[in-house]
């Protein structure tokens, strides 16, 4: 058992998996073993969905019978996939996930006669290579000063969700509200209470972020927060949540202690918004009319 | 008896291989057109007893071409030669009266057995 | 259907590879109804062989100035090596992937676009190697495929490789039809031929017309 090519599989760093026409397994390396915590000896001879019913779908079947029907190679990318083997990570190299993310590629075995026998699946460990790209990916997407999304993650995102909400009709909710008298309390208390008093307002607004909510820094002082999945009445809860928890308490910091309040407005994307551009216009119509009103306080665009 | 065919197909290879094979058979008198158009104004002068057409084919379609030939001559006798071997395109062409389908390229055995086909329905015809 | 490859391969033999396309592509057309699982019919399509420097002004009088176009790209090696472009333009792109229902089962947080680009490239992937395995089997050959290129549209002239436009090579372009009952979506497949393998398809085609002279 120690020809050439069975030593190159076996210690090669990629997982190799031998399937015939009927999806039955007829070779599990090393690599596979080791991960899977399954032997060759009991996964051969066996349909690989008994083992991973997982890969019963659609989109896996397609590239396979591909495979068997023009001798094509596929590629199964990690980012459209993420994983085709549920194995655990090897190492979280920074980042949470929940499976090592995979890129795996298949393409076709012949025998002599140049029929295609089986498909081979080459299955390589991505992980650390996403986590980085994923750290790099929000380093560019977040405000340094701040941690929040920046403006342009917010755009492209707000874009994204339209799209969504136009092809599935999900409810979609604008908040944006920015500091009262920032321009002020820069002059009064400097510059360096000022970068304060930004990073409290998203301290104090932190906390009433569901998951999906997208919270960015557009402005000076200037935020704007997405809720997606979100209707009006909830919009309006959240967005008194961040009024109040803003107003509630002082912000004190190098021996300077003032009360900040910020302005809101709140606006639904419904069918009269043709683009976000014109979601964008009603909610700053509506904090517009929140400063004018007094400050302080929240304004719905209805 | 089949004496007149007609071949229609717009690659020259593809209508030099019809001839071959149904010359190595018997001599018949045989016209050629290279599209559905050409096809069917040489149909209407030349009366075959026979057509081979091809269906992707400029100008007029084999399928157009054959609906065609079947408002001028409802018994015409045809065989469809094309590389389209969908079920769809199968199911219309046999709704059209075509006597067969052949897949492209086509195997010897197959364009003379479905010549035999022919020759059994044009005589069976010729008795009634 | 016309041809500027005259001066190197024969009308004879440019009418026989035509053939071996044609009905490449039928037996692909069927049998990939049957893997992307779309009830479809695929045209067999129109071919044309250009020489490279013809492509600028077939791709702009096909697509027209500026339209967006989604493409996909991929390197392939037998007796005839080459590359291969799958056209869409972004309309047709959308409506194909919203037919594959792909939509369906998008991860949350998957932005729709990144969804579109994986998605054509892996549906590329296989339309690019249906059509070449079956040309690759009737002319007796193996091929062997580099992994798919997403290509932006915008970048249509700069993405290519240097030769693709002013080169010497040949390209032969099939229009491919994918009619669904609920829409057609046009999309053209460009095989770019390297001209070194014309010497393969000349045997390739004489063998192709030995059968039937």
């Amino acid at each position: 058992m120690n020809k050439i090519p069975d030593q190159i599989c076996n210690s090669i760093n990629m997982g190799l998996v031998l399937l015939d026409n009927e999806f039955k397994v007829q070779y599990w390396n090393q690599w596979m073993e080791l991960h899977s915590g399954i032997s060759a000896e009991n996964i051969t001879g066996s349909v690989l969905f008994e083992y991973f019913p997982n890969l019963n779908d659609r989109k896996f079947l397609r590239n396979c019978k591909s495979i068997f029907a023009f001798g094509n190679y596929s590629f199964l990318s990690q980012k459209l996939h993420h994983y085709v083997f549920p194995f655990r990570p090897v190492s979280s190299f920074g980042y949470q996930f929940e499976y090592m993310q995979q890129s795996c590629s298949i393409f076709p075995i012949r025998n002599g006669n140049e029929k295609i026998k089986y498909i081979c699946i080459a299955v390589r460990d991505v992980t650390e290579i996403v986590a980085y790209e994923y750290k790099l990916l929000d380093a560019t997407r977040r405000d340094y000063l701040t941690g929040v999304y920046n403006r342009k993650y917010l755009e492209d995102r707000l874009r994204d969700e339209f799209e969504r909400h136009k092809r599935y009709g999900t409810p979609l909710c604008l908040i944006i509200f920015d500091v009262d008298n920032f321009k002020n309390i820069n002059d009064t208390c400097g510059h360096l209470y000022g970068d304060f008093v930004l990073r409290e307002v998203v301290a104090r607004v932190e906390s009433g972020l569901r998951n999906t909510d997208i919270l960015a820094r557009y402005g000076g002082e200037e935020f704007c927060c997405i809720l997606p999945e979100t209707d009006l009445k909830s919009a309006l809860e959240v967005a008194e949540r961040f009024r109040e928890g803003i107003a509630s308490e002082e912000c004190k910091f190098q021996g300077h202690f003032k009360k900040i309040t910020v302005s809101l407005g709140v606006a639904r994307l419904d069918e009269t918004i043709l683009n976000t551009d014109m979601l964008f216009k009603k909610a700053d119509d509506a904090l517009y009319r929140a400063k004018r009103e007094g400050k302080n306080r929240v304004v719905s665009a209805g | 008896m089949i004496k007149k065919i007609l071949i229609v197909d717009d690659s020259i290879v593809a209508r030099m291989g019809i001839k071959k094979f149904i010359s190595s058979d018997a001599s018949y008198e045989i016209r050629e057109a290279s599209d559905g158009l050409k096809g069917f104004e040489e149909f209407k002068r030349f009366s075959p007893d026979l057509t081979f057409l091809d269906l992707t084919m400029p100008v007029m379609s084999g399928i157009q071409m054959l609906e065609e030939m079947k408002k001028v001559d409802n018994d015409a006798l045809a065989i469809v030669i094309t590389a389209d071997t969908q079920p769809k395109t199968i199911e219309k062409v046999k709704e059209l009266g075509a006597l067969t389908l052949l897949r492209k390229p086509p195997k010897k055995e197959d364009v003379l057995n479905a010549l035999s086909k022919a020759k059994e329905i044009k005589e069976s015809r010729v008795k009634k | 259907m016309t041809s500027s490859a005259g001066n190197v391969l024969s009308e004879l033999q440019i009418d026989a590879f035509k053939e071996i396309i044609n009905i490449a592509f039928g037996d692909a057309a069927a049998s990939l109804s049957e893997v992307i699982e779309l009830h479809a019919t695929l045209n067999v399509p129109e071919i044309k062989i250009l020489h490279s420097k013809e492509l600028r002004e077939f791709i702009n009088k096909a697509f027209g100035a500026g339209e967006d176009l989604h493409i996909v790209e991929q390197h392939y090696t037998s007796k005839f090596k080459g590359i291969a472009y799958l056209v869409f333009s972004r309309n047709s792109g959308k409506l194909f992937i919203s037919l594959l229902e792909e939509y369906r089962d998008m991860p949350a947080n998957m932005s729709i676009n990144l969804l579109e680009k994986e998605t054509l490239t892996e549906v590329g992937n296989i339309i690019i190697g249906a059509c070449i395995s079956k040309i690759a089997e009737l002319l007796l050959d193996v091929v062997s495929y580099l992994p798919p290129r997403y290509i932006d549209g915008k970048y249509l002239y700069e993405d290519m490789p240097g030769n693709f436009f002013d080169g010497e090579g040949y390209a032969v372009i099939l229009k491919t039809i994918f009619q669904f009952e609920k829409a057609d979506i046009t999309g053209f497949l460009f095989l770019l031929i390297n001209m070194d393998s014309i010497g393969k398809i000349k045997e390739a085609a004489d063998k192709f017309i030995a059968k039937y002279e």
